[in-house]
């Protein structure tokens, strides 16, 4: 149990050194990845769990439709979906832009940069999903202090949500001309 | 008193950006927004230090020009010193000390990139403009609209703290508006950074 924005700035702050190891291209194609996992879990996030939980009911007998056990089921979905969605961006060469990184002290900002960018992507839509669901897992300290309750507001989900279409697009673009 | 639409406001920063950032190149609205946000940092989170020390700072040149370097007794001239009104004292003083800061900042790091980040200019009538592609330009228009819609997003509140002055801009309204498309000019800078990034990265082989 502790303040959930220290360890949201944490993650953060690791994935912007993961950046700079990686480097410019290869965090680009993490972040494609993500826009259009986030794109996908806004659009059809609903649709998805429903299915699923109703073929979970069917396959093992477990209903997941009633509370506490439904918003149990629910963050368990997404959070487990983009950490492997972001494990496999992140192991793989295969969605990383092609070409030569930018050299010197403007690759090493750009990848700093793009490699905070997918922290915030990744460590915002897990606190996104556990706001949203009420906390289910326990591991968060409560009341939410008055820092954390401003951050909730500015998670990915919550303001990007709009914006997604067009972004995850742009994306696929510039890794097509690219 | 002429009423003027907060859109109007925020449109008039952007498009004045925008087209300052045309005849630019990137590098250099870059070098303007990082005066920007050290502006901005530094009056949000350490106005009272900075103004402590720029009191202080007064102060000590002060004692200076009164001869207290040079004086028999300087504790007495110090003393005498001390007594005088502070440099930054009232609201009012405070106003014109952070937007004096800001615009130091903004002016500074904008020079300092034209001096950092040399281009040789060519003659386009009675202009001097710079040889650069259409990319960068279109990247330095949008990084100067940005930079025009963070100017003014830090000097709105400052500059119409009341709900109306002579021209009646109604600010809270304009205040709402600019943070609502925040969002939109933190999106419209990383895609501009990644366009930036993807054109100084080398082609791939073959």
């Amino acid at each position: 149990m502790g303040p959930i924005e220290i360890a949201w700035g944490m993650i953060i702050l690791i994935f912007g050194l993961i950046g700079l190891a990686r480097g410019f291209l290869k965090e680009l194609g993490v972040t494609t990845v993500l826009l259009i996992v986030l794109f996908a879990f806004d659009y059809w996030g609903e649709k998805i769990t429903g299915f699923l939980f109703k073929g979970v009911e069917r396959a093992v007998g477990i209903s997941l439709i009633g509370e506490p056990r439904k918003s149990i089921a629910q963050a368990s979905f997404y959070i487990i979906t983009i950490v492997i969605a972001a494990f496999i961006s992140y192991h793989g060469e295969t969605l990383a832009f092609q070409g030569t990184p930018p050299k010197r002290i403007a690759g090493v900002l750009l990848a700093l940069i793009i490699g905070l960018v997918n922290g915030y992507l990744v460590a915002g839509t897990i606190w996104f999903y556990l706001d949203k669901f009420d906390y289910p897992f326990g591991l968060v300290s409560r009341p939410l202090t008055p820092l954390a309750q401003e951050l909730v507001k500015i998670l990915p989900l919550a303001i990007l949500s709009p914006y997604l279409p067009f972004l995850a697009v742009f994306m696929v673009i510039a890794r097509v001309i690219r | 008193m002429v009423s003027v639409d907060p859109s109007w406001v925020i449109l008039g920063a952007v498009i004045l950006g925008g087209l300052f950032g045309l005849f630019q190149i990137p590098v250099w609205q870059g070098c303007v927004m990082i005066g920007v946000v050290m502006g901005r940092a530094l009056m949000t989170w350490g106005q009272s230090l900075v103004i402590s020390w720029a009191n202080k700072l007064a102060v000590m040149v002060r004692f200076a020009l009164e001869g207290g370097l040079v004086a028999d007794d300087p504790g007495a001239v110090f003393t005498e010193v001390r007594e005088l009104p502070s440099l930054v004292a009232t609201d009012q003083d405070k106003l014109h000390f952070t937007l004096a800061l800001f615009s130091f900042l903004v002016i500074f790091m904008y020079l300092f990139g034209r001096w950092r980040f040399r281009i040789r200019p060519r003659a386009f009538g009675p202009l001097l403009i710079y040889r650069v592609s259409r990319l960068r330009r279109l990247m330095a228009c949008g990084l100067g609209a940005i930079n025009g819609y963070l100017i003014a997003h830090f000097l709105v509140p400052l500059l119409f703290p009341q709900p109306e002055t002579v021209i009646k801009v109604p600010s809270g309204q304009l205040a709402s508006l600019l943070d609502e498309k925040l969002v939109l000019v933190l999106i419209g800078f990383i895609l501009i950074l990644i366009i930036f990034g993807l054109q100084l990265s080398g082609r791939s082989q073959g």
